[in-house]
């Protein structure tokens, strides 16, 4: 029996330690691998580069930032959603705002859900703790 | 050996240790792995745990909130009135079901109902039910008493059915529940899965939850490894080795026990907070361990397999070495008998005969071509007497040889060698053979063996016959052969010859032998000839003409073919050609003579001796002197045809003087005396020694063709003088281009006399006309006879030019030239064409520039002038616009007219117009005397040459500076033609050029024309372009702000941008960081720190707000106004629920009119209401009871809705203010706001089109305006 690892993508190291503060209240964070940008994203997902001895697998979900260096969030969605080996990965997306170009965007190209970070960190803990989706993300197959 | 068994010591030694680290090292992982699995399954389960209760947690809330809906929301209230009431109407009875309905639909409920507080049933949407559970009834009567919201928790009705209820009291104003609302939850639906759920694989994995009920724990949910189970499984609270209990008794966090089933678990316990119930997330310790079972065999696995390598590898060591020791004693035993195969195969494949055999004289080997040449098979043999199965004998005694063995030995007793032996094989055929024997000796030197190895020599034999034979056949050809052959060494030595070379050159052989080759040829002949030797390339038979020297010195010429046979040997293969050299003189004498006969058919031929005596004459020579044509004349006298017999004298004088004499006109007469002229050649025929043999002659009869040039010249007389009178020009050009016949009409057309013409040659009379077209034209006809029709502009030399049609033929004289003047129709043609052209311009091209540059270039092509401009008036000069043809020099000085006094400032007229320099002012001004030839009535000026220019200038003017600027371009005719535009003069036309004599005064008439035609044009697109250029401005301006305009816009939509991102992510940061400092160190934070962190927290709340209102502002001025026709009514409905919780503990009376259906974009004037109804809220909450009236009135076209607040109000002095961006009529402290909510209402009210205004007074309230236009009214209208 093994859970599967939380990808988070993250380019601003305040916001990457608040994820991760917010999802080890969750008991999550010996789950959370972290990359600082979209090329990492991609890296990690086919073991290339610095993560050429990473264990395979897929991630259960992956936690991505919009504006981020190199290959910003988007950029990344669209990859993934065109690769078929990553397509089925669920992507959260998480942002500053909730500007309509981005929201549109993103899902369009096929966002499993969307955050925008609040000001309030408890209620970004919230927002983490609240995504309907998430537990439901992990569920690899419910067998009863 | 005792080494051996010191080893075998060693090796065990080793295999023990190394087992020993291996079964070590193995124990070793196991321990890590069962540690870090152990570890791995506490956090996954911990996680797990965490995570599900969180889910639970949150999905109670959600359930509360709902209740809470509920509890206030109208359509309960009134579906409950309705219901309490005794007359149900079944029309409302069936409204209020589908509206349920609705709700269970919507919210995932299994069933609502409404009871009153009793518990009596007066609704139940699902099922049909008459009356409640008296378990439900109680959980009812329970939430009426405290008029609170109850969540039962899992319970079993009397029908047994697992229940969970939210349960909701409906309070009146007399604050008394008198309706119940009961929410049903199936927990099948969503809670059970949840618990159940376990999001990897997994055969044991589950959460539980369960609850503590007196001294046992209850399991609430379906267990995964008993059936039916919920709410029945019970476990005694002392029973502390189950987990369940261990949560129970108040324990957290991992823990190893027993589960239900007394199996050994893994587990994680908690308390799910807000809640009875506890959460046990567990897994079998033999699934969490059963991989490092799996991963404990492969280890086992592994360690044996890697023991038995090491020992397997180290007897393999062993082995290896006693290996060797065997491989080397085969080896030696192999290389053995290998020698022997070798020597064996070489023995059996040999192509010779071999017989091996030993002391004794006993066969031991016989190969298989001995088998074959004695007959004998080796098996036979072997063991015989060698003397018995190899029998031979002497070849030309056919004795046996007795002595064999003596034989081979006879050399040193090492080998022997017989050639001439007879076989005698088994059958008794006798073969001829050679032999050769050799003994075999062993290490000691002992003879053992024979070895004897003979060969068939029958084949042999006969091709020695053959050979013989053929070389006696080549000896008899040779010397029998009828050609002469020799054969020389490499030095060219004969060295043998036949017969027939013999007799050739008249040797015998003993002479010949040993003698040089060049001793038989006459060299000097023959070298002539290129007599070559043979070197290594001549291997293919050479043919030469030789000329040989017999003995006795007489020279015969010899055909020689010449072979290399070999480095050093040629063949020389001669044949006597003397004969045939004879053969071919005679053929020639005779040929020469026959030709000599046949020549001259038509002419009169003849041949005499130097005495006067006929040798040959032909038939032509008969009939030319009057003779009958068959006439034989030989060996009589060359009758006398001479009329003169001086001219005889002279005649034969010259033929003797020069021995030949060619086309001498002779006056004849014939034999009947009939005159005839005649052309005579003769010429002497020598022999060998030079001296004339005899006299050859020819002669032809002209008369007849003199006669004819007679008549000719006759009639050419006639024809020159029609030419003479000739109307069309007529000339005569020889072949040497002399003029050798001109009339008048072409002298005319020439412009030259016929005496200054005629003898002269054309290219003289026109110089450079070789280098025109027409002149090529004239050369072809000259050379090639060819004949052409054209229409021609001819240039002469003065530069003027006439137009003609010209007809160049061939005649025997030359060429002869037919020309009309077609000048005049020419011009006409050229004049209409330009015109056309000129017109077609004007229409089409708009822009003056490129129409001016269009015209010139037509007229220059058109009438070929060297330089045309235009000028055009420009403030109140006049300068060049458009020039072709001019030198930049002449232009820079030439462009402007004005003139200046000293100072530099212009001279005025009296008109107070500029005084304009030179003749171009003066046509400009109009200042021309039309009395004057130069000047036309147009008032135009013209000059044909440099005399004229001079004459036609004011002699104040001759001097000027533009003037002789002018005339030192050596421009002889110029014509100045000014451009009209109405009666006002805009500009001149300008000719020039360097010939003189172009202008005609037709032609400048019709440049007049033409120029009237190009001011009109010029004047209207002049205006034109005007209107142009202020339209393209105009344009140029608006587009120009456009882009302004969108940059503006672009801008700021990337402010606001990077607002909502860049300003919100540190201020994010700060509130995180805050809120974990609180968190993590609340205990040892000062009291005034944790105040400091609160009011940090306040502020970035605060300036989020902001920052998302500014956002929302932006938005608001930015997005599309997305309009559609929908209900106010709803729509403020909606608000009015979304502003609920602002009224929370507050008196609000409020009074809401009805709506009108209105047009506009919903989530913006959602945003109005949401604004002017929270500030209403927020501004009256000083008032024990506010009053907030929300209505819409209708006036004209546009409907006014009104927000009116009893609340604190404002100053009439600031209504300017308050719908401003960050305008606050109110202290923060007092109200707290961003200043932003006004500003966006009225943006949006604005983009709808219409108003906004506000009304009020300081602590009496205030009232929002805003008006939306009304289209229902406009389109009736």
């Amino acid at each position: 029996m093994k859970l599967k690892n939380i990808l988070i993508a993250e380019d601003n190291p305040n916001d990457a330690e608040l994820t991760t503060t917010a999802l080890s209240e969750l008991n999550l964070a010996n789950r959370l691998d972290l990359v600082v940008d979209g090329v990492e994203v991609l890296e990690y997902l086919r073991c290339e580069g610095k993560f050429k001895n990473r264990n395979s697998g897929l991630p259960a979900v992956i936690l991505l930032d919009i504006k981020m260096p190199r290959m910003n969030g988007i950029e990344v969605l669209q990859t993934i959603r065109e690769d078929p080996g990553l397509k089925l990965i669920p992507i959260v997306m998480l942002t500053s705002s909730r500007e309509e170009q981005d929201l549109a965007q993103t899902y369009k190209l096929g966002i499993n859900a969307y955050v925008v970070k609040p000001v309030d960190f408890s209620q970004f803990v919230d927002a983490l703790t609240h995504l309907g989706v998430f537990w439901a993300l992990i569920n690899e197959a419910p067998k009863i | 050996m005792k080494n051996d068994k010191s080893r075998k010591w060693q090796l065990f030694l080793v295999i023990i240790v190394s087992g020993a680290i291996l079964i070590g090292s193995g124990i070793f992982y196991y321990r890590y792995e069962q540690k870090s699995i152990r570890k791995e399954i506490y956090n996954d389960l911990h996680a797990i745990g965490s995570l599900k209760i969180n889910q639970i947690v949150q999905w109670k809330k959600e359930r509360l909130g709902d209740a809470n809906i509920i509890m206030h929301r109208e359509v309960f209230h009134f579906a409950a009135e309705r219901l309490s009431k005794p007359d149900k109407d079944s029309m409302i009875f069936k409204n209020i079901h589908s509206q349920m309905n609705y709700l269970i639909n919507q919210y995932g409920y299994e069933n609502i109902l409404i009871t009153d507080p009793g518990g009596e049933l007066f609704i139940s949407v699902k099922e049909q039910k008459n009356n409640l559970d008296s378990k439900t009834r109680q959980f009812i009567m329970e939430s009426a008493r405290r008029k609170e919201i109850v969540f039962t928790d899992f319970y079993r009705d009397t029908e047994n059915h697992i229940c969970l209820d939210i349960i909701v009291p409906l309070i009146n104003k007399y604050d008394k529940a008198y309706a119940m609302v009961l929410l049903r939850i199936d927990p099948c639906d969503y809670l059970y899965p949840l618990i159940q759920s376990w999001p990897v694989a997994s055969n044991t994995a589950e959460t539980v939850l369960l609850r503590k009920e007196g001294d046992e724990i209850l399991f609430l949910n379906e267990l995964r490894h008993i059936p039916n189970s919920a709410l029945s499984l019970r476990i005694p609270v002392t029973n502390l080795k189950v987990p369940g209990v261990q949560a129970a008794i108040g324990n957290e966090g991992v823990y190893e026990g027993y589960d239900y089933r007394h199996k050994k678990v893994v587990s994680d316990i908690r308390a799910v907070p807000e809640t009875p119930w506890f959460m046990v997330s567990k897994i079998d310790r033999d699934e969490v361990y059963s991989e490092l079972r799996y991963r404990t065999i492969i280890i086992i696995v592994f360690i044996f397999v890697l023991m038995l390598l090491i020992s397997a590898s180290l007897a393999w060591i062993y082995q290896l070495r006693q290996n060797k020791i065997y491989r080397s004693l085969h080896k030696a035993k192999k290389i053995l008998s290998e020698t022997e195969n070798e020597f064996r195969t070489t023995l059996y494949s040999i192509g010779d005969a071999v017989i091996t055999f030993d002391k004794e004289e006993k066969i031991k080997n016989l190969n298989p071509v001995a088998e074959s040449l004695t007959g004998w098979k080796e098996n036979e043999a072997i063991g015989k007497n060698v003397s018995d199965i190899f029998n031979i004998r002497n070849e030309k005694t056919k004795m046996p040889v007795n002595n064999f063995m003596g034989e081979i030995f006879k050399d040193d007793g090492k080998t022997g060698f017989s050639d001439n032996v007879l076989l005698i094989t088994k059958i008794n055929k006798e073969i001829p053979v050679s032999v050769s024997g050799a003994p075999i000796r062993n290490d000691k030197n002992e003879l053992i063996g024979i070895i004897l190895v003979f060969r068939d020599q029958t084949e042999e034999r006969k091709r020695q016959k053959i050979l013989i034979d053929n070389e006696r056949r080549i000896q008899n050809l040779f010397r029998h052969a009828g050609d002469g052959i020799l054969i020389l060494d490499a030095n060219r030595t004969i060295v043998d010859t036949n017969n027939m070379a013999l007799d050739m050159l008249g040797y015998n052989r003993e002479e010949l032998l040993d003698k040089d080759i060049t001793g038989i040829l006459d060299l000097h002949q023959s070298e002539k000839k290129g007599m070559q030797f043979p070197k290594d390339d001549f291997k293919i038979p050479r043919l030469q003409e030789w000329k040989c020297l017999r003995k006795n010195g007489s020279v015969f010429p010899v055909e020689a073919s010449v072979q290399m046979v070999s480095e050093e040997e040629y063949f020389v293969i001669m044949r006597d050609l003397t004969s045939r050299y004879q053969m071919e003189e005679a053929l020639r004498e005779s040929e020469r003579k026959f030709r000599e006969t046949v020549i001259n058919l038509d002419e009169g031929y003849y041949s005499v001796t130097p005495d006067g005596i006929l040798l040959e004459h032909n038939q032509a020579f008969n009939q030319l002197l009057g003779f009958e044509k068959t006439a034989d004349l030989k060996g009589a006298r060359l009758p006398d045809f001479w009329q003169n017999p001086d001219e005889r004298k002279e005649y034969l004088q010259e033929l003797k003087q020069k021995g030949s004499i060619s086309n001498y006109q002779i006056g004849a007469k014939t034999i009947d005396g009939k005159k005839i002229t005649v052309i005579a050649s003769a010429h002497f025929v020598y022999n060998e020694d030079n001296q004339p043999i005899r006299i050859e002659g020819v002669f032809l009869d002209i008369t007849e063709r003199l006669k004819k040039e007679e008549q000719l010249r006759n009639s050419e007389e006639r024809y020159r003088s029609t030419l003479d009178n000739m109307m069309e020009g007529c000339q005569i050009l020889g072949f040497d281009w002399e003029y050798l016949y001109i009339n008048d009409t072409a002298s005319i057309h020439s412009r030259r006399l016929k005496e200054e013409l005629l003898g002269k040659k054309y290219t003289e009379i026109w110089p450079d006309i070789e280098l025109t077209e027409f002149y090529k034209i004239l050369k072809n006809c000259m050379e090639k006879r060819a004949s052409k029709h054209l229409e021609n502009k001819f240039i002469f030399p003065d530069g003027s030019e006439g137009w003609f049609d010209l007809t160049i033929q061939p005649v025997p004289e030359g060429v002869f030239i037919l020309s009309i003047d077609i000048s005049e129709r020419k011009k006409s043609e050229i004049n209409e064409k330009l015109t056309g052209e000129v017109l077609d311009i004007l229409n089409n091209k708009r822009d003056t520039a490129s129409m001016i540059k269009a015209v010139i270039r037509s007229i220059k092509q058109s009438i070929g002038m060297e330089a045309i401009g235009i000028r055009l008036k420009k403030d109140e000069d006049f300068p060049y616009y458009l020039t072709d043809g001019f030198n930049q020099e002449f232009l820079s000085d030439k462009c402007y007219l004005c003139m200046h006094d000293n100072n530099g400032n212009l001279i005025r007229d009296k008109n107070g117009l500029p005084e304009l320099d030179c003749m171009c002012g003066d046509v400009i001004r109009g200042k021309v005397n039309f009395d004057s030839s130069f000047f036309t009535k147009g008032g135009s000026f013209r000059s044909n040459n440099k005399k004229e220019l001079k004459i036609a200038t004011k002699k104040n003017e001759r001097y000027s500076r533009l003037h002789s600027r002018c005339r030192s371009e050596r421009y002889e005719s110029v014509a100045f033609i000014p451009v009209r535009s109405g009666t006002e003069v805009i500009g001149l036309l300008h000719l020039n050029d360097q010939r003189a004599h172009l202008f005609t005064e037709d032609m400048i008439l019709f440049l007049e024309n033409l120029t009237s035609n190009i001011g009109i044009a010029i004047a209207r697109n002049i205006a034109e372009e005007q209107i142009r250029q202020m339209n393209a401005e105009l344009e140029n301006r608006v587009t120009q702000r456009t882009s302004q305009l969108e940059a503006a816009n672009k801008e700021l939509e990337a402010f606001s941008y990077s607002v909502s991102h860049d300003l919100r992510a540190p201020l994010r940061h700060i509130s995180g960081f805050t809120d974990l400092l609180v968190k993590n160190y609340r205990e040892i934070l000062p009291d005034k720190a944790a105040h400091y962190m609160d009011t940090i927290a306040k502020s970035t709340q605060q300036m989020g707000l902001l920052i998302d209102d500014l956002l929302e502002f932006s938005r608001t001025g930015r997005t599309e106004v997305k309009k559609s026709i929908f209900q106010m009514d709803q729509l403020l409905d909606e608000v009015m629920h979304q502003v609920k919780p602002l009224c929370q503990d507050r008196i609000i009376e409020w009074e809401i009119t009805s709506m009108p259906e209105v047009t506009g974009d919903q989530s913006l004037l959602r945003t109005v209401w949401t604004n002017l109804l929270s500030n209403a809220i927020k501004y009256t909450r000083q008032k024990e009871v506010a009053r907030i009236e929300v209505g819409c009135n209708k006036k004209e076209n546009e409907y006014i809705f009104y927000v009116r607040d009893n609340g604190v109000g404002f100053d009439m002095k600031y209504v300017q203010k308050l719908f401003g961006v960050f305008q606050r009529l109110h202290a923060i402290s007092e109200f707290e706001g961003t200043g932003i909510g006004l500003a966006n209402v009225r943006r949006i009210i604005m983009r709808h089109g219409g108003r906004t205004w506000a009304e009020g007074k300081p602590g009496e309230g205030a009232v929002f305006y805003f008006t939306l236009p009304c289209y229902n009214m406009i389109n009736q209208s």
